[in-house]
């Protein structure tokens, strides 16, 4: 088996050690960073595969997206471009809109775009309109994502597009909704692109919108 | 007000013969209301419905007259009696991060439990050792709760009594939530934040087992704290993290099962009328619940899980309710809610042991919760 083979089956059998000492092997055979996050990420993907077979569950994601964030995270001393790398990710922004707090799904949804290379900014719960339009502005974010699980968080959702309509935004973002409750009835309602109730399929809207993968 | 319609039966009688498995005069219906009558009611806030047990009354009373009647209610105080337990229970406002009308929320909006999962939960893996050793009351905090209301327990728990008495009784209509349940795990789960127990679930897998092992014992007897309090019958023990949207059967079988079955076969042999309340989907391991008592349980379900699955599985063991997606009830018609109600009664009534039921939003348009009421009054007729 190769080393790239190895480390792919570690992230797939959630091998967590196995997966830091071989990260850390490579390093010092002198592969690149970019293509060990590669490497990474085809287990990433493949956990993803076995998730929506059902073969995995929600605890198989969650730790997978782990492992690749501490992989990455042995690899950062030596990853000296990764400020630059960052400003050539796209970018998402994704938050629970306000009078909600649930943010179970939505730090899944985080770190699994993380693992697919996004350059996430989270904003946390509870966020007011102004702060979703304030931060797109900032940083021309493409994607922006409401997460929410309160019948509640659907006026909000409606009125953070609104914001971002008055702001002449509305046109240049794409709009995820994702929670358990969300619909496409809530989609519309929400003046959203998009919606979810799964982080993992979530993430393939992102692609899909971002870099037209299916 | 609506006068409510004389039947066969009275909805103590209705329910109690779904729970034995048998055909009742028509389908029972239950919409769980938690704060809804606030929504409604000029002189009656969230924070009125969680802390004062007799506008709480006053709202479900109000409510199950205006809607038409219902099969079973919940009593006022008995809010109270959750979120301010001492014990460490998920609702408990003295444990983890609970937001609360009045207090850090406005009077109108509803509890809200904030779970800071990833960056500062509210235990931390090291901690586990020190649970083991200590137990859990050195969590306790003061954030949203105090001793003001530890010692209000005393007076409301009277006014309990006397609420739910006064639904068997005068109503002849059932309480449910006269106690709850946990287990440790879906506890270990919400105070880690769900995200760090996954993760927790590869890392410290013995020690997790090790802490359920030592303290289901203790959290089956603090489900009867409330019951002490309530003086009533029926016992709610909810589970949602050890379903298949959250862990493996492999896992399920290891942290939840075993510990799950003790709690519900010890409280149905003290005698306890015991809600499973299930959220998040559960379909795939729904088989495992044929090991419970049979004839003595009913199953909540919510949206995720398959109902009609359930029914074909479960259908002769334990009577369920459920499956109507909560949200609905404020997004949704009274057409489309008479649809799917049509459709669960069509597919699971028959031989008994089935309750139309759902969750009701704090903001649910009243015609629409009034729709899966009507349509059970209508359509669910058993023809003896």
């Amino acid at each position: 088996m190769s080393n790239e083979e190895a480390l792919i089956e570690a992230v797939v059998e959630m091998d967590e050690n196995k997966v830091y000492d071989i990260v850390k092997k490579m390093i010092n055979e002198g592969i690149q960073p970019k293509e060990i996050i590669e490497m990474l990420g085809k287990g990433v993907e493949i956990v993803g595969d076995k998730f929506n077979k059902k073969e995995y569950f929600l605890t198989e994601l969650v730790m997978a997206g782990e492992i690749f964030t501490q992989a990455v995270k042995i690899m950062e001393p030596i990853i000296k471009e990764k400020m630059k790398e960052d400003e050539k990710k796209e970018t998402v922004i994704v938050g629970t809109v306000k009078g909600d707090v649930h943010d179970i799904g939505k730090n899944i949804f985080v770190t699994l775009l993380q693992a697919a290379g996004f350059n996430v900014i989270d904003l946390g719960v509870d966020v007011p309109p102004e702060k979703f339009v304030e931060k797109a502005k900032e940083t021309n974010a493409k994607v922006v994502g409401y997460s929410g699980l309160l019948t509640v968080a659907l006026e909000s959702m409606k009125m953070t597009t609104e914001e971002f309509k008055k702001v002449g935004l509305r046109d240049k973002i794409k709009i995820i909704i994702g929670g358990l409750p969300v619909d496409e009835y809530w989609m519309k309602e929400a003046g959203a692109d998009g919606f979810t109730d799964n982080a993992f399929e979530g993430v393939n809207i992102v692609k899909n919108w971002l870099r037209g993968e299916a | 007000m609506e006068k409510i319609q004389e039947e066969a039966m009275t909805s103590v009688e209705r329910v109690l013969t779904s729970l034995q498995l048998k055909e009742p005069d028509r389908v029972p219906v239950w919409p769980l209301i938690d704060f809804l009558p606030a929504y409604y009611l000029e002189h009656i806030n969230i924070q009125d419905m969680l802390e004062n047990p007799d506008k709480a009354q006053e709202g479900m009373e109000w409510i199950y007259h205006k809607i038409g009647g219902f099969d079973i209610a919940m009593a006022g105080g008995a809010m109270y009696m959750m979120y301010f337990n001492p014990f460490p229970d998920i609702f408990s406002a003295y444990y983890l991060d609970w937001r609360l009308p009045g207090r850090q929320l406005p009077v109108d909006i509803p509890p809200q439990l904030a779970e800071k999962s990833l960056l500062d939960p509210f235990l931390k893996a090291e901690d586990y050792d020190r649970i083991l050793n200590e137990g859990f009351f050195w969590l306790v905090n003061f954030n949203s709760a105090g001793m003001k209301d530890l010692m209000n327990l005393g007076k409301i728990a009277p006014k309990v009594v006397e609420n739910t008495k006064k639904w068997w009784e005068s109503f002849k209509v059932p309480t449910f939530t006269d106690g709850a349940g946990a287990t440790v795990f879906d506890l270990l789960s919400t105070f880690r934040g769900s995200t760090n127990f996954m993760k927790d679930i590869y890392r410290h897998k013995d020690k997790i087992l090790e802490i359920i092992e030592k303290y289901t014992d203790d959290f089956i007897l603090m489900g009867e704290y409330g019951i002490s309090n309530s003086q009533g019958k029926t016992i709610l023990v909810g589970g949602t993290r050890a379903s298949s949207d959250f862990i493996s059967i492999k896992h399920f079988e290891e942290l939840f099962w075993p510990y799950f079955k003790k709690t519900i076969s010890t409280y149905v042999k003290k005698g306890y009328i015991v809600q499973m309340h299930m959220d998040t989907n559960w379909t795939d391991r729904l088989h495992y619940f044929r090991e419970l008592p049979k004839g003595k349980l009913y199953l909540h379900i919510d949206e995720r899980t398959d109902i009609f699955k359930a029914k074909e599985i479960l259908g002769d063991h334990i009577c369920i309710e459920g499956n109507l997606k909560p949200s609905l009830f404020t997004v949704g018609t009274p057409n489309l809610i008479e649809k799917k109600v049509r459709e669960i009664i069509d597919k699971c009534a028959d031989g008994g042991g089935l309750m139309v039921g759902s969750e009701i939003p704090d903001d649910a348009k009243l015609e629409n919760v009034k729709a899966m009421i009507d349509t059970c009054k209508k359509y669910g007729q058993y023809r003896k």
